[in-house]
C-alpha cells in the first residue's frame, strides 16, 4: 500500500451535481471513496417545535450547487439552492457555519488568490462579495464565526442576470458576464464602482477567467464557442529595444562620424567578426530571477507531434510528412470530434457563420 | 513576471525618497552626485551605497519600460480570439501560462498562453465539458462533464490518471489546492 501511495499521488477534490448530493471524493487509494457533503444548513438550538419543523421542512429539499475549497484545503465552502453558504470541515464533513446569502440558487462561488474574499453569484440578479474569516487559526471558535458582506454589485437599470464572475488576479476588480447581452462588466472592489463595460464580439458570453497576474480576462462566447480574449494592449515603444534609441517627431538629417561609413578590406571584416565569435558565450547558467521563487513547478513536455497538438494553422496531413492547409469550409461541423478547427483569428471576419448549426 | 501594486508602490516611494526626477537623475552619475552634494572625492563606501540605489532605479526603470502595465491593471480590448470546437468552461492553471478549455464534444484543449497554441487535446468524455480545475503544481488536471464523469489527467503524459463515475452528471469538480 505504501509503495503504491508513493507512484500514485494521493488526490481529493469535492463534486457537485445536478440534483443529487455533492460529493467529496478521496482518490488515495485505487478504488475511489465517496462521502457525501452535507447541504442542510447549521441552526442554532431551539425549543419551539414548530420552528424547528418548518426548517426541517425547508433544509430537506435543499440541494448544494456549488462547492470550492477555502485556500487552506481544511475547508469547502459550499452555495445551496436556497441561497445559504455553508462552510465544511473536510475532515469531519460537518457544517461549522452556515449563513443565509441570498434568497436565489447560488451558481458561483470564487476566492480571491489570499482566499480572504468570497465572490457569489446567484439567480436573484445580485453579485456580492464576503469577508472570509481566518478558518485556519488554532483557537477557532465554530460560534464565532462571521461571514460579514462587503459590497453587492447589480445593475438596477438594466435588471441584469449575471451569468458568470471572476476576480481579478489581486482581488481588486470583479468582472461578469451578463445574461442575453453582450458586455462584460468590471467593477472596483474598493468603492464598489463600475469602472468598465467591455464590449466585445456581438455575442452573449459564458465562463470568464481572469489571468492569475496579468490584466487578461478570457470569455467564451456561448453560441459560437470561440474564446476570446481581452488585454492591454501597449503601443510599441522603440526606445525599449536599445538605450541610444531615441524617438524623433521629424525628420533629423544626421551627422555621421568620421570613420562610421568607412570602407574596410573584405579580409579585415572577416577577421574581426571571427574574433567575436571566440568570445564564450554562457548557456548553461540558468538565471535564478526567472525561476518562480522556489515553489515546485512542473512544466509541460512540448508535443513534437504536429498531429496530436494541431495549433494555430488548420492543418491536414496528406501523407506521411506532408500537410496541407484545411480550405476554408471544410469540416467546420460544430465541435465533432476529428473536425477541430483551431486559429488565432485577430480579424473578425474570419470564420464568420461558423457554429449556425444545431 | 507578476506586475502588480507591490511594484507601483516601491517606485514610488523611491521616488519619493530621491525626490522626484532630479535626484534619479543625480543618483544615476556617481560622481555629480557627490560632488554637487558633498563636494569630496568618491569613497568606497559612499560608492557601494550609491550602487545599491542605481540597481534599484535600474529595476524600477525596466518596470517603468511597461508602464502600460503599471498604469492599467484591467483589460480593456479584444487582443486575440482562440477557438478550438466549441469551448464551453476554461480555467487557468497557478502560473498562468496555460488555458484549459473544455468542449462541448468533451475534448479537453489546453493552450499555451505565449503563443495562443494548442499544447494539449486531452480526449476521454463523451459529452460536454462542465467544469475545470488544476492542481496546485500544474500537472494534473481534473475535468469533469455531463456524462456523470471526472476524470484526473496526468499531462506528464497526456493520459487519464483517475476516473470517477457518479449517479448524475457533474456540475463542479474542485481540487483540494493543498493536494501534495
Amino acid at each position: 500500500m505504501r509503495a503504491f501511495s508513493l507512484t500514485c499521488h494521493s488526490y481529493e477534490f469535492a463534486a457537485s451535481l445536478f440534483e443529487e448530493q455533492a460529493y467529496q471524493v478521496d482518490l488515495t487509494d485505487p478504488i475511489d471513496v465517496k462521502r457525501v457533503i452535507p447541504s442542510k444548513p447549521k441552526r442554532p438550538e431551539t425549543d419551539d417545535n414548530a420552528t424547528r419543523e418548518k426548517w426541517a421542512k425547508e433544509d430537506g429539499k435543499q440541494m448544494t450547487t456549488v462547492t470550492i475549497y477555502a485556500s487552506t484545503g481544511e475547508h469547502i465552502i459550499a452555495g445551496t439552492s436556497k441561497g445559504w453558504l455553508n462552510i465544511i470541515d473536510t475532515k469531519t464533513l460537518e457544517v461549522i457555519f452556515s449563513k443565509k446569502a441570498c434568497a436565489g440558487v447560488i451558481t458561483t462561488l470564487r476566492l480571491t488568490g489570499s482566499g480572504k474574499v468570497l465572490l457569489v453569484n446567484a439567480q436573484d440578479r445580485i453579485i456580492r462579495t464576503f469577508h472570509v474569516p481566518n478558518l485556519s487559526a488554532p483557537d477557532l471558535d465554530p460560534d464565532t464565526i462571521q461571514l460579514p458582506e462587503e459590497h453587492k454589485f447589480q445593475d438596477v437599470v438594466n435588471r441584469l442576470s449575471w451569468n458568470h464572475v471572476a476576480f481579478s488576479s489581486t482581488g481588486e476588480y470583479v468582472a461578469a458576464s451578463t445574461y442575453n447581452n453582450h458586455e462584460l462588466y468590471i467593477w472596483e472592489r474598493g468603492h464598489g464602482s463600475l469602472v468598465r463595460m467591455l464590449e466585445g464580439p456581438k455575442e452573449e458570453q459564458g465562463v470568464i477567467e481572469w489571468h492569475p497576474h496579468k490584466a487578461l480576462l478570457a470569455a467564451c462566447g456561448l453560441e459560437t464557442g470561440r474564446i476570446n480574449i481581452w488585454s492591454v494592449t501597449s503601443p510599441q515603444k522603440w526606445s525599449a529595444l536599445a538605450p541610444d534609441f531615441v524617438e524623433v517627431e521629424e525628420n533629423v538629417e544626421y551627422v555621421e562620424n568620421e570613420d562610421e561609413f568607412d570602407i574596410h578590406a573584405q579580409a579585415e571584416l572577416t577577421k574581426r567578426r571571427l574574433d567575436r565569435e571566440d568570445e564564450e558565450v554562457d548557456v548553461m547558467t540558468v538565471d535564478r530571477a526567472s525561476d518562480d521563487g522556489g515553489e515546485t513547478s512542473f512544466r509541460m513536455p512540448i508535443l513534437f507531434d504536429l498531429g496530436e497538438s494541431d495549433s494555430e494553422e488548420d492543418l491536414i496531413a496528406v501523407s506521411t510528412g506532408t500537410m496541407r492547409r484545411r480550405s476554408p469550409g471544410e469540416g467546420q461541423g460544430e465541435g465533432d470530434g476529428e473536425g477541430a478547427e483551431e486559429k488565432v483569428a485577430p480579424k473578425k471576419a474570419a470564420g464568420r457563420g461558423r457554429g449556425k448549426r444545431r | 513576471m507578476p506586475l502588480g501594486p507591490p511594484c507601483i508602490l516601491r517606485f514610488s516611494a523611491l521616488q519619493l525618497k530621491l525626490g522626484g526626477a532630479g535626484g534619479l537623475e543625480s543618483c544615476l552619475h556617481p560622481h555629480t552626485h557627490l560632488q554637487q552634494q558633498h563636494s569630496r572625492p568618491l569613497h568606497q563606501q559612499a560608492f557601494s551605497e550609491w550602487l545599491t540605489v542605481r540597481n534599484a532605479i535600474t529595476t524600477a526603470m525596466n518596470l517603468l519600460l511597461s508602464d502600460d502595465y503599471l498604469l492599467q491593471d484591467y483589460p480593456e480590448n479584444i487582443t486575440n480570439t482562440i477557438r478550438s470546437g466549441h469551448s464551453t468552461c476554461l480555467r487557468f492553471n497557478r502560473k498562468g501560462d496555460y488555458l484549459a478549455s473544455g468542449r462541448v464534444d468533451g475534448v479537453v484543449v489546453v493552450w499555451d498562453i505565449d503563443t495562443m497554441g494548442v499544447a494539449r487535446k486531452l480526449r476521454g468524455h463523451s459529452r460536454s465539458i462542465t467544469s475545470l480545475s488544476w492542481s496546485r503544481c500544474g500537472r494534473f488536471l481534473l475535468s469533469a462533464c455531463q456524462g456523470w464523469r471526472a476524470i484526473l489527467w496526468d499531462l506528464q503524459d497526456g493520459k487519464r490518471h483517475r476516473e470517477v463515475r457518479f449517479r448524475a452528471p457533474c456540475y463542479i469538480a474542485e481540487l483540494n489546492p493543498w493536494n501534495p
